[in-house]
């Protein structure tokens, strides 16, 4: 444990000095408040792809799908498709004529759109909303790899990650930001992919196959569970306790579990012999081998809707995240954004094939995360589990630097989103309104960050993408497509689906889990949502046809003729 | 689904293009109906039968901040790109055939992509024990993780290319190319 600790805490600090390095360097440059936010739009379309990868793959994509794998099976793999898929739609429906809008952030894009400063407004609170949605699961990530390595307390990761970030965002500002995105994305890639390749060659030495039946310790495994819990046993299974079960206090004895419910107090340790059944989290489903690989939904209320909405809002969310959008700026022009983000699938695809790995062999090697219901933390656990010793502690410390990174990129993009809409909106720009706007979009997840504990970080971060889907997604696709959309229609279609899906994710965040359709609908809002809001946005516009803006169809004109048709 | 490949190319064969870009009697004539001759007499006035556009004269609009429109062409030539600056009638006509194509290219590849994603949930029917490959990974494991990312890629690639093309296809129809 120290080893892995010692190696993870190198390449952690290796990480962070080498960023705020990059930072540093790129400080010189950046005097203004433009050179700050802009990168003087000097960025090769490859370059930019990895900024734009780096920032989507957060801990969410990090150490989430590898979990979600390992506890819901294959079927969570249709997340990282949906989103993959998702920078597909933004090439075809969203860059080229973002790009030539001229707009930095998307709150720009709405006031030179549509002409008007209520609406600029209410898109300002959306973006805050999503980007304050967006850093909970970079938090709880941070706070869970920490933990893990270390057993230092959760609240270590996040102040960690929140000072990292802070020193970048008000030193350097977007330029060195976007170097330090873009070499953060490799750094990830190689992050998953060394590990994961060593873990191949050990897993086929190892010879063992995927179980049929529910998972089993693959040998004799001590658990220390460290808040109490409830965990669900489905076959009388022999265990050494030491510490409070079921009530009762045990030190060394030998109990046998029946296959029901068990409340496992604080500090309790627990020798599962090899062979026995893995005891599941009781919020965790139980799947045998032939139902985890096989993908459909079960055990939930409703499983063709959610798996549904979550699907749509992914697909629809990843296009209006607004630190993405916010990073087609710094491409010349239209031509160069859609090429960038063309790029974009490519290097995605690349990276999300390693997470569906680990997911796959923790349930070999790792099982004992689906009763202490840690299974964010897979990744981090795997490696030393299959190569003990000093090889694991290398890889593990490898897998750390990579989630870091990822946490760190992150942030720093949604907190440079946040922190340019306020500062433009609120504080009327220059250097020091984005600095401190930079400080209140820190301010805010930190907060809040104890509520999301026992969320995991693929569900956290679909929160936000619902936020997105159900307000900017259709106030940009109607805004860029459409002539007749009204400032009106705008308005009043993303303070409602926004409003909803904020409030929708708050009740889920606070109130804990329903049943029936109302639990559904909570968990996933967006395919009713977001049809609802198109269909206001239209219908509004529709029913005040005379509130167009004049300016539509030079605006559209504008954001579709290519630029040297325009501007001779 | 839309063909994207004859909507891309939209423009080249849309309303009365070939008569125009860069038809050698206009060259060397003001596009403006109302320039007197430098010599005092009225020129005979041009009418432009695809472009009435005297509203626009009239009404030059107004210039922005946040606009780099620097007013209505002033230059020697005349041709389809100065009526896109002027933001005429004509030119109207052309931006909107050009969005039209990109939208319909644009909605191909977003049908596409809705249209694997609600397909995706079918997995469910492959049957679960299908363990395929050198690693003996299940068959719908190896669907979602690899085999749909080579789709993805395409479709993002293809779509960058339309919509390239259609534009670069504009620019070279305007004279702007």
């Amino acid at each position: 444990m120290t080893g892995v600790a010692i190696a993870a805490t190198l390449s952690v600090l290796t990480l962070v000095a080498a960023t705020i390095g990059l930072g540093s360097f790129g400080r010189r440059a950046a005097a203004t408040a433009t050179d700050l936010m802009v990168a003087s739009r000097g960025v090769s379309s490859l370059w930019n792809a990895s900024a734009i990868s780096s920032e989507y793959i957060s801990a969410a994509a990090f150490l989430g799908t590898a979990g979600l794998v390992l506890a819901y099976g294959t079927d969570t793999l249709w997340l990282p498709v949906a989103a993959t898929g998702g920078f597909v739609l933004l090439v075809a429906f969203v860059t080229g004529p973002l790009r030539r809008s001229g707009a930095y952030t998307i709150s720009d894009f709405a006031e030179w759109r549509l002409g008007s400063v209520a609406v600029r407004r209410t898109v300002s609170g959306c973006v805050c909303f999503i980007g304050w949605f967006y850093l909970l699961p970079q938090f709880q990530g941070a706070g869970v790899t920490l933990r893990v390595l270390t057993g230092a307390p959760v609240w270590a990761g996040w102040v960690l990650v929140v000072a990292v970030v802070l020193v970048l965002t008000l030193s350097g500002g977007m330029r060195s930001i976007t170097d330090v995105q873009a070499v953060q994305f490799w750094v990830k890639l190689i992050a998953v992919a060394v590990p994961a390749a060593a873990l191949l060659v050990l897993w086929r030495l190892d010879g063992a196959g995927t179980p049929d039946g529910p998972p089993v310790f693959g040998r004799a495994t001590t658990i220390r569970v460290q808040t109490e819990s409830a965990v669900r046993v489905t076959a009388p299974t022999a265990v050494t306790v030491r510490g409070t079960l079921d009530g009762e206090r045990h030190d060394g004895e030998r109990v046998v579990l029946s296959a029901r419910d068990h409340r496992v107090g604080a500090g309790a340790e627990l020798l599962f012999p090899r062979g026995a059944a893995v005891p599941h989290a009781a919020r965790l489903p139980v799947h045998t081998g032939g139902a985890w690989a096989m993908p459909s939904e079960r055990g939930r209320d409703h499983p063709l809707y959610i798996t549904y909405s979550a699907l749509l809002a992914v697909l629809l969310g990843t296009m209006g995240l607004p630190h993405i959008l916010m990073r087609f700026y710094t491409n010349t022009c239209g031509r160069a954004a859609r090429r960038t983000a063309a790029m974009v699938p490519g290097l995605l695809s690349l990276f999300y094939v390693f997470p569906a790995l680990y997911g796959t062999l923790g349930r070999l090697y790792t099982p004992e995360l689906l009763m202490t219901g840690d299974t964010d933390a897979t990744i981090l656990t795997l490696p030393r589990r299959l190569a003990p010793g000093l090889p694991g502690s290398l890889l593990v410390g490898l897998v750390a630097a990579g989630a870091f990174a990822a946490f760190i990129s992150t942030t720093c993009g949604v907190v440079v989103a946040i922190a340019g809409t306020v500062s433009q909106c609120v504080l009327r720009g220059g250097t020091g309104s984005f600095r401190v706007g930079a400080v209140f979009a820190l301010a805010v997840p930190l907060c809040v960050a104890w509520t999301a504990g026992t969320q995991n970080a693929a569900g956290l971060v679909t929160l936000a993408l619902t936020v997105s889907a159900c307000s900017l997604c259709p106030l940009l696709l109607l805004g860029l497509w459409w002539r007749r959309l009204t400032p009106l229609g705008a308005g009043v279609g993303v303070v409602f689906g926004g409003g909803l899906a904020v409030v929708t994710g708050g009740v889920g965040l606070f109130l804990g889990p329903r049943c029936g359709w109302t639990a559904a609908f909570l968990a996933q809002p967006a395919l009713v949502l977001a049809p609802a809001v198109f269909a206001v946005m239209v219908g509004v516009s529709l029913a005040f046809r005379r509130s167009v803006p004049p300016r539509a169809d030079r605006a559209l004109a504008r954001m579709h003729l290519p630029e040297e048709a325009v501007l001779p | 689904m839309t063909d994207p490949h004859t909507s891309g190319a939209t423009p080249v064969s849309s309303g009365a293009s070939p008569d125009f870009s860069g038809a050698p009697p206009l060259s060397g004539a003001s596009g403006d109906e109302w320039t007197l001759d430098p010599q005092g007499g009225a020129r005979p006035r041009r009418v432009v039968v695809a472009s009435p556009r005297t509203r626009v004269a009239r009404s030059l609009p107004a210039l922005d901040a946040d606009e780099p429109y620097a007013g209505p062409y002033t230059g020697p030539g005349w041709n389809i790109a100065t009526d896109l600056d002027e933001q005429t009638e004509l030119g109207a006509v052309f931006a909107r055939t050009l969005i039209r194509a990109q939208f319909r290219t644009a909605l191909g590849t977003g049908g596409l992509v809705l249209v694997v994603v609600a397909l995706l949930p079918l997995l469910a029917f492959v049957p679960g024990r299908a363990h395929v490959g050198p690693v003996c990974l299940p068959l719908p494991w190896l669907v979602l993780a690899v085999l749909i990312q080579p789709l993805w890629i395409y479709a993002a690639r293809r779509q960058a290319r339309l919509a390239e093309s259609a534009e670069r296809d504009f620019a070279r129809l305007v004279g702007r190319s």
